[in-house]
């Protein structure tokens, strides 16, 4: 179909001529888009390409430059409008995070942002607060989630419905528009259904939803529309039927790409760089295999099944119980990420914003953590030289904005995953554990990622082991594929039975066989 | 309780039920260059240290524009600059040192003890002094780091601890009999009109910014204060680091009371606690300059340095003796608000 508006009839929010400029870079320019009462609407584009910008402009948190227009249900809305009042507007946001406060109640979180039924005397009607709660839990077909529980004991897609409740719940004059950014990004894979459940029963209640996502299998199953956003311009909104996963690729990415995975990699070397045996430690139970040089190693599985275990415990940030590790036929007993990064052993954190990455300091500082020793030479560090391999650093892993004293932290998440995966690369590890490496990451950067993977082990021979809840991932970039599931091996694939329902079946096989 | 953060700092991690209110999300768009007004931010606090003194000067030309009244300031605020450096290592790690001011207390009596009282040879004296004052340090560091006590508790303990323990081995009395010259001499003396004490600062600053600024050392402490996970997955010794901060800060603060002795010529047993939030003021107005958001030397050094010329002035002028203090906490809170708006500016 051809690139344009798609005609929308009984538009619930129409959005149009929204920019904005920063000093020095526009970063959305001259956005327009007619929502529809009821329908799921995606976001997607990589990161910087305006996304976080439209949503600030909505919600009030940015002033748009002028020229922007926007009707709610067929009322003009002036703009700007301070953030208090989107609200108002019927225009609702639920952050990545959900602002779930998990040692709170149920309905205490309900209060949070919209306050709390009292009574005369000012005390909190408990009654009151309980049946509001549930009737507002209840719209989403969620009468499971009872008012009193504790969050801590709910589930992230539980948290998830509670945060969107509380937000509808907000708007006194009723919703028209709720956007919700990035809500699958926390959420463990088994729990995105139930999700979009919730989603689904939202859209139902003739609200339009804005869905911002980085996962494009989500924007297929749930979905009905797609905007694409590039370069701060809007490429396109096109109905999800009739697009392919790689057409929506291409708009986001605006190349054409020769597929989404580099070709696929030449058959492992023979030697075995990383031997395992009878590994044990939390959640993991004797785990053994070998792992051979210029061998892309995936191990899959799901939430909780030891992945995350089995690549701390093989770095040695987490302490085993039994078992041996053998590097290049060496047995290494670490009890330290130092001991691990001496032994030759690197790993790329799952959860990049609170490990990976040191936000407050620059992009330089991150890359050369592990290694900034090397430049203390008499006495002193010689910083012209670290400087000097930094910049390389950053050419030859292509991190966006090429400014090395920026701080970490004001990157996209793309851009620190290719700076923490750089930082290890430059510790020449024989053995390269990724727990994760492209979580939360836009569809550019991760193919990035995982041709600088491909071309690590085709020039150096180094052995990566990395674990994917993206079981397609794991199916195109690895040349073999082990199966977790509760902390035990399950299976081995290879060759043509390293297949997406392989692995699901194997991942999941005992759970639904209990 | 929640980790030191420099002032400038922004709450991320809190939960935020405003999807745009500025978090993280605000850091993950690229945004163009530092603004002007940010790169301005870092000389914000020597400028105002420049014009407080040709303020001052113009106003009170006899009595503010002397040598003797810069050298006395100078000499007077060499003890809070060691102690405010001392405490800014356990803040760049992450953790508070509340014990610092009564540590300092400790060093002063007893090297004034064992020189005064127990006729000890001045190089003894500081030694022992010294050493007990490291010894606090690095006691806090192994509770912290290694029991996993709150620091903000562990080192409250310490604090009322040792100022007690200093009034039980003095008996609340001051100790001023049999000082020796050698030590009241490193005090007083001055080397090319410059108090002797400000030598000594000067050399400590020079060495703890070198170790801050241009050696892996100083690399590794600000990590563990950015993120101790992060620290400790990129192979770094968090434990080791988070107690060598400590243990500088015990050296620091025994340094600050060893001169503090050798500058007065007696010890009281009561100052040392009276120093303690001078020196956390310094170490908070010095991180919103040179690295804003960031505890940095010679931010701390200018820090002590303006509320000192500040207030000197205004006594000089005159003023009420209340207005010292509140002075002092006006600077701090507007350089706090300077710094938080640019900061937002730049996110």
């Amino acid at each position: 179909m051809a690139d344009g508006v798609v005609q929308a009839e009984n538009p619930v929010v129409e959005i149009t001529g929204f920019s904005k400029t920063f000093p020095g870079q526009v970063a959305l320019l001259d956005f327009q888009l007619a929502l529809r009462a009821g329908e799921i609407h995606a976001l997607v584009g990589e990161n910087g390409s305006g996304k976080s910008t439209l949503i600030k402009c909505l919600s009030g948190y940015h002033t748009p430059d002028d020229g922007a227009g926007l009707r709610v249900r067929g009322v003009e809305v002036t703009v700007p409008y301070p953030a208090k009042t989107a609200a108002d507007h019927g225009l609702l946001f639920v952050h990545q995070d959900f602002g779930i406060v998990s040692s709170l109640t149920v309905m205490e979180n309900m209060a949070l942002g919209n306050g709390f039924a009292t009574r005369r005397a000012g005390q909190i009607d408990w009654k009151q607060q309980g049946s509001r709660t549930r009737a507002a839990l209840s719209r989403l077909g969620r009468d499971d989630i009872s008012p009193a529980a504790e969050a801590s004991t709910l589930s992230s897609s539980s948290q998830a419905a509670v945060a969107i409740a509380r937000t509808l719940d907000g708007a006194r004059e009723g919703a028209s528009l709720i956007v919700l950014d990035e809500p699958t990004a926390a959420l463990p894979e088994a729990e995105v259904s139930a999700l979009f459940d919730v989603v689904r029963r939202l859209a139902d209640t003739g609200v339009a939803v804005l869905f911002v996502s980085h996962r494009l299998k989500e924007v297929f199953e749930l979905c009905h529309r797609v905007t694409v956003l590039r370069d701060a311009k809007r490429v396109g909104t096109y109905d999800v039927a009739s697009l392919t996963e790689r057409e929506l690729v291409q708009r986001i990415v605006g190349r054409d790409l020769a597929a989404l995975y580099p070709d696929s990699v030449a058959e492992a070397r023979a030697d075995v760089a990383l031997a395992v045996r009878g590994l044990s430690g939390k959640r993991l139970r004797d785990a053994a295999f070998d792992a051979h040089r210029g061998e892309i190693l995936g191990i899959a599985g799901l939430q909780g099944s030891g992945r995350s275990e089995l690549m701390r415990l093989l770095f040695g940030a987490q302490a085993r119980s039994a078992g041996t590790v053998t590097v290049k036929g060496q047995e290494v007993h670490l009890r330290s990420a130092g001991e691990g990064i001496r032994a030759g052993i690197a790993l790329v954190p799952e959860n990049r914003i609170e490990h990976g990455v040191l936000a407050r300091m620059t992009m330089a500082e991150n890359l050369s953590l592990p290694t900034v020793s090397r430049y203390w030479r008499g006495g002193r560090l010689r910083r012209g030289d670290e400087r000097a391999r930094i910049m390389e650093m950053i050419r030859e892993f292509n991190v966006q904005p090429p400014e090395p004293d920026r701080l970490m932290g004001r990157f996209s998440g793309g851009n620190q995953q290719k700076g923490i995966l750089a930082k290890w690369i430059e510790t020449d590890p024989t053995v390269l554990l990724l727990d994760e490496p492209v979580q939360g990451v836009d569809v550019g950067s991760k193919r990035e990622i995982y041709q600088l993977i491909e071309r690590l082990v085709e020039t150096r021979g180094t052995t990566v082991v990395m674990t994917s809840s993206d079981f397609e991932d794991l199916h195109a970039v690895c040349h073999r594929v082990l199966v977790l599931r509760e902390g035990r091996i399950a299976a081995e694939l290879t060759g043509a039975n390293k297949t997406v329902e392989n692995m699901i079946e194997h991942a999941y096989l005992a759970a639904e066989a209990a | 309780m929640s980790e030191p953060t420099a002032p400038a700092e922004t709450a991320t991690g809190a939960p935020s039920t405003q999807p745009a209110a500025e978090s993280d999300r605000a850091l993950k768009e690229p945004v163009s260059h530092t603004p002007r007004s940010v790169a301005a931010a870092r000389w914000a606090l020597p400028v105002i240290l420049l014009l407080f003194v040709a303020l001052f000067s113009a106003l009170r030309p006899d009595t503010f524009a002397t040598t003797g009244n810069f050298t006395t300031i100078l000499s007077q605020e060499a003890v809070l600059v060691l102690l405010a450096l001392g405490a800014m290592l356990p803040l760049v790690v992450g953790e508070f040192d509340l014990s610092v001011g009564a540590n300092l207390g400790v060093a002063a009596t007893l090297v004034a003890a064992m020189t005064g009282n127990h006729g000890l040879s001045t190089e003894v004296g500081i030694a022992i002094a010294l050493a007990a004052s490291i010894s606090v340090g690095v006691v806090n560091g192994l509770f912290v780091a290694k029991v996993g006590i709150n620091a903000f508790v562990a080192t409250l303990a310490m604090g009322s601890l040792l100022s007690g323990l200093v009034l039980w081995g003095t008996n609340g009395n001051v100790i001023n009999r049999n000082i020796p010259e050698a030590l009241t001499a490193l005090g007083q003396n001055d080397l090319l009109g410059i108090p002797m004490p400000f030598v000594y600062v000067i050399v400590v600053a020079l060495i703890i910014g070198y170790v801050l600024r241009f050696t892996p050392a100083g690399r590794y402490l600000y990590a563990v204060g950015g993120s101790k996970e992060a620290a400790r997955l990129s192979g770094l010794n968090v434990t080791r680091l988070t107690i060598a901060a400590f243990a500088s800060a015990g050296l620091l603060a025994g340094l600050a009371g060893v001169m503090l002795t050798a500058k007065l010529g007696s010890a009281n047993p009561t100052t040392g606690p009276d120093f303690l939030l001078p020196a956390f003021a310094a170490c908070f107005l010095g991180a919103t300059a040179i690295r804003p958001g960031t505890f940095n030397v010679t931010g701390t050094v200018v820090a002590v340095l303006t509320l000192a010329v500040g207030t000197t002035g205004l006594q000089l002028l005159g003023v009420a003796f209340y207005i010292e203090p509140i002075f002092a906490g006006v600077v701090l809170l507007l350089a706090a608000l300077a710094t938080r708006y640019l900061r937002k500016e730049q996110a």
